[in-house]
């Protein structure tokens, strides 16, 4: 009996020993992160794990770089002018307004599309759902120039109808330096459809030939019952969507032109120079824009565990 | 389901308060493009515009002779022997801080100023505040204008998105860029010649044009000036001075041989090395022509160095690498580090990085004395440094815009101005009574905390500019840059690659120059 007890809380210890390690391995880089941008220059690219002298002035010193050398104020009178003064805070905003919309956009039309394509018949389907795959293969490199055109040929809705209703004289405006241009071209994924169509596909027929029979039509089956079910496929999209809009450089890069306009990626691009990088600031300043995305998760824990575990899904 | 409901009001709700707070900066271009960018304006007729703001700081003593000499004239240099600087104390404070710049006066656009969009790929936080505080100064003596300079990445993201912009015509006013990156602007037809500008009576350069090496920082295509410098840096070798007289050397070495007799001195792998090799066209091209080598033709249509200055280079890097006295450094800047770390005894790099060498070397654990000198040289060959760095050019627009832009450039180009970019930058500017007075500059008068560390290896660097030259301007040249590290580094580890298949020297030279070839000959077709 002791033996039993024994062997059991020995592979008890191994398991928790191989996930502690687990674990070990993928907080590494957050903790070299925090540590670092509480270093020199010096101790962030050189030797060393722990700071021989914690600055904590490193954070300061990346927000006022961050925002051209210029001390961060806040105004109590005009709270909401922070975010034009705090490039800082205009850049997360920026980051997060962007995300949320291009997330909302690609659920809808990703929920709409992979549904058509799971459960509607109509002629050439298969063909449409082949070519929309192959449009994955285009690399995204090759697709700047043309969108980049793209955005300098629509006019923003509020230049039209004010021109078109004679409320303004300053003509037509391109989407260039506006949101629509970080926005609208990412409101659809390929990649989501696809994940959308085969996570429908999963559900059984016998759940649909029931609504039928309740007499519900397509649009009632898939907001009542289909969407419920798809918790995991929604929560994954949201994430890879929110995720990629996060990182991206380029494109915002491409289609602003004021800081104003820009993501955090661009604010923190600007540690990197020609001749070197102030790794510590690069740090700090990735530190301080990860934080409230870790709140958040901390705060959402339990829904995305929740949602990623029921689908099956390994990080 | 209620969870999503929630979920979708909160979002909307949020846009609406976001969409208020904060609309859409400004500055949209009209869409869509109705008509071709405008043709060259004559050169400007009107009355002059006031261009200059007060000098910011007093003039400082002439002293020392210009700094900037025309290329390749000289005797040969020999190395240099000023003192370097000694080892600051072990328990140095080392924080790189942002240099602390005033806030800008946030000058606002005047009613019916003329918009002056002014891309750059100056990345650096202390260039972008820099370059945003002297356009807020010139806008505040110009109303009539409104200059806006834009971060739009790295060099490789501007030239992408001003390739964009062109094809798109949806073009800034000014752009600053690589010279090889005008050049391909210019060959898309969007640039504006400058002569007419430089030489106009009234808002040209006029005196300015005498402080001014054309060869060194005008870019020229087609006999038409399309851009102009208004600093550059040069490549210099970086090397430790205590591992060196550890070893028994008093000096830099001056030529290859000496420089063969450190590493063998110095080098015990895997703890210390001689050299941290990062391959890379402005070294190739600087070695080559320390061995005597042309690197290209005369006319820039073609490269030779297959020749035996090019062959001898690269017989050298192999030699480095068979010997275990170089590496290549996994890491991007990964060669500044391991200098700092005092684990390489030498690099080779930008003049611009004196800064970051200075707080890596300051935070070692072992602070350690440095200092810089050119790049070998053959016994009895000449030393040559490769000046880069960027230029600027007009871009065509109305001709109020260009004369905008021309004026900003000319306010660029004054003493004042850039003496002060001399110290944001470190790099050596184009103006050369500017340069004379930054040269000889005391360093307690240094304001600028990260120019004042390395001021002592700013003035020995400016020594070296009287052996300055620039690698091949041509647009093409810019696009094998990646050909020649290629070539490089499949000489140096052995090891054949889709991107460059010889590894041996010879081979690999005549490989390289046919690649680069073949690229230029196909350069824009």
């Amino acid at each position: 009996m002791n033996r039993d007890r024994l062997r059991k809380q020995i592979g008890t210890l191994l398991i928790h020993a191989v996930l502690a390690a687990g674990a070990a391995l993928v907080l590494f880089p957050f903790v070299w992160m925090l540590l670092g941008s509480v270093k020199s220059y010096n101790e962030a690219t050189t030797a060393g794990f722990i700071p021989r002298e914690w600055l904590w002035s490193n954070y300061l010193d990346a927000v006022t770089v961050m925002n051209g050398s210029v001390p961060c104020q806040f105004d109590a009178a005009n709270p909401l002018a922070i975010l034009n003064q705090c490039l800082l805070l205009r850049y997360f905003f920026n980051t997060v307004f962007v995300g949320l919309f291009v997330v909302l956009g690609v659920l809808t039309t990703s929920v709409l599309a992979g549904y058509a394509f799971a459960r509607l018949n109509f002629p050439g389907r298969n063909l449409l759902f082949g070519i929309l795959l192959m449009t994955l293969m285009i690399p995204f490199e090759l697709t700047l120039v043309p969108n980049f055109v793209f955005m300098t040929w629509f006019s923003t809705p509020e230049s039209w109808l004010a021109t078109t209703f004679g409320l303004s004289k300053e003509g037509l405006h391109n989407w260039i330096n506006t949101y629509y241009a970080l926005i609208v071209p990412f409101t659809a994924s390929v990649f989501s459809i696809f994940l959308f169509r085969q996570f429908f596909r999963g559900i059984p027929n016998e759940l649909f030939d029931a609504a039928l029979l309740d007499g519900a039509t397509h649009s009632q089956f898939l907001w009542s019952v289909v969407l419920p079910l798809s918790k995991p496929a929604l929560v994954t999209s949201a994430l890879l969507t929110f995720l990629g809009t996060w990182n991206a450089l380029m494109w915002p890069l491409l289609v602003t032109n004021a800081p104003q306009m820009r993501p955090i990626q661009v604010g923190l691009a600007q540690f990197i120079g020609e001749a070197g990088t102030q790794v510590q600031l690069l740090m700090a300043g990735a530190t301080l824009t990860v934080l409230p995305i870790m709140i958040l998760y901390l705060i959402l824990q339990r829904w995305f565990v929740e949602g990623i575990s029921s689908a099956g899904i390994r990080g | 389901m209620k969870t999503i409901r929630t979920f979708l009001l909160v979002l909307c709700v949020g846009a609406l308060v976001g969409v208020m707070a904060c609309a859409p900066a400004a500055q949209p271009t009209a869409a869509p493009p109705t008509s071709a960018p405008q043709p060259t304006a004559a050169p400007p007729t009107t009355a002059p515009q006031p261009t200059a703001v007060p000098p910011t700081s007093a003039p400082q003593p002439t002293t020392v002779p210009p700094t900037s000499a025309p290329a390749n004239t000289e005797a040969p240099t020999t190395a240099p022997t000023v003192a370097p600087t000694t080892a600051p104390p072990a328990g140095a404070t080392n924080t790189p801080r942002p240099t602390p710049t005033p806030p800008p006066p946030q000058v606002t656009a005047a009613p019916g100023a003329v918009q002056i969009q002014f891309w750059h790929a100056l990345t650096g936080a202390s260039q972008v505040a820099e370059l945003q505080k002297l356009a807020d100064q010139f806008n505040a003596a110009n109303p009539q204008y409104y200059v806006q300079p834009i971060l739009q990445g790295n060099y490789a993201e501007t030239l992408q998105k001003m390739n964009a912009a062109i094809t798109a015509n949806s073009l800034p006013d000014m752009i600053l860029g690589n010279p090889g990156d005008l050049g391909t602007y210019d060959a898309a037809g969007v640039m504006v010649p400058l002569d007419d500008y430089i030489k106009d009576p009234t808002d040209g350069l006029g005196d300015l044009a005498a402080q001014i090496d054309p060869a060194l920082y005008f870019d020229t295509f087609d006999n038409r000036t399309i851009g102009i410098s208004n600093g550059r840096s040069i490549q210099v070798m970086y090397y430790n001075v205590d591992m060196l007289k550890a070893a028994g050397f008093d000096k830099p070495p001056a030529t290859f041989d000496e420089f063969d007799k450190v590493c063998e001195a110095v080098s015990k792998p895997p703890d210390t090395y001689c050299y941290a090799l990062v391959p890379g066209a402005s070294t190739f091209a600087n070695l080559d022509w320390n061995r005597g080598g042309a690197y290209a033709s005369a006319d820039e249509t073609k490269a030779v160095f297959d020749e035996a200055a090019g062959v001898a280079t690269l017989e050298w890097l192999k030699k480095l690498a068979d010997k275990q006295w170089s590496y290549i450094p996994a890491a991007a800047f990964g060669d500044q580090t391991d200098f700092g770390n005092g684990k390489v005894a030498f690099t080779v790099g930008s003049t611009a990085g004196l800064p970051f060498y200075q707080t890596a070397v300051q935070g070692s654990t072992k602070p350690f004395a440095w200092s810089i000198a050119p790049l070998p040289r053959d016994a009895n060959g000449k030393n040559y440094v490769d000046l880069f760095g960027p230029s600027i050019g007009l871009v065509q627009s109305t001709p109020e815009k260009q004369k905008g832009a021309w004026l900003f450039l000319k306010f660029l180009l004054s003493k004042e101005v850039e003496e002060e970019w001399a110290q944001v930058t470190t790099y050596f500017p184009a103006n050369r009574s500017a340069a004379t007075a930054v040269g000889a500059m005391d360093p307690s008068s240094v304001t600028n905390k990260a120019f004042a560390g390395v001021i002592d290896k700013y003035k020995l660097a400016v020594t070296f500019l009287p052996d300055g030259k620039r690698e091949p301007t041509a647009a093409a040249w810019q696009s094998v840059r990646n050909i020649v590290a290629n070539m490089m580094t499949a000489v140096f580890t052995g090891k054949s690659g889709a991107d460059f298949t010889a590894t041996d020297p010879a081979a690999a030279a005549k490989e390289g120059v046919e690649r680069v070839n073949k690229a230029l000959s196909e350069f824009g077709k």
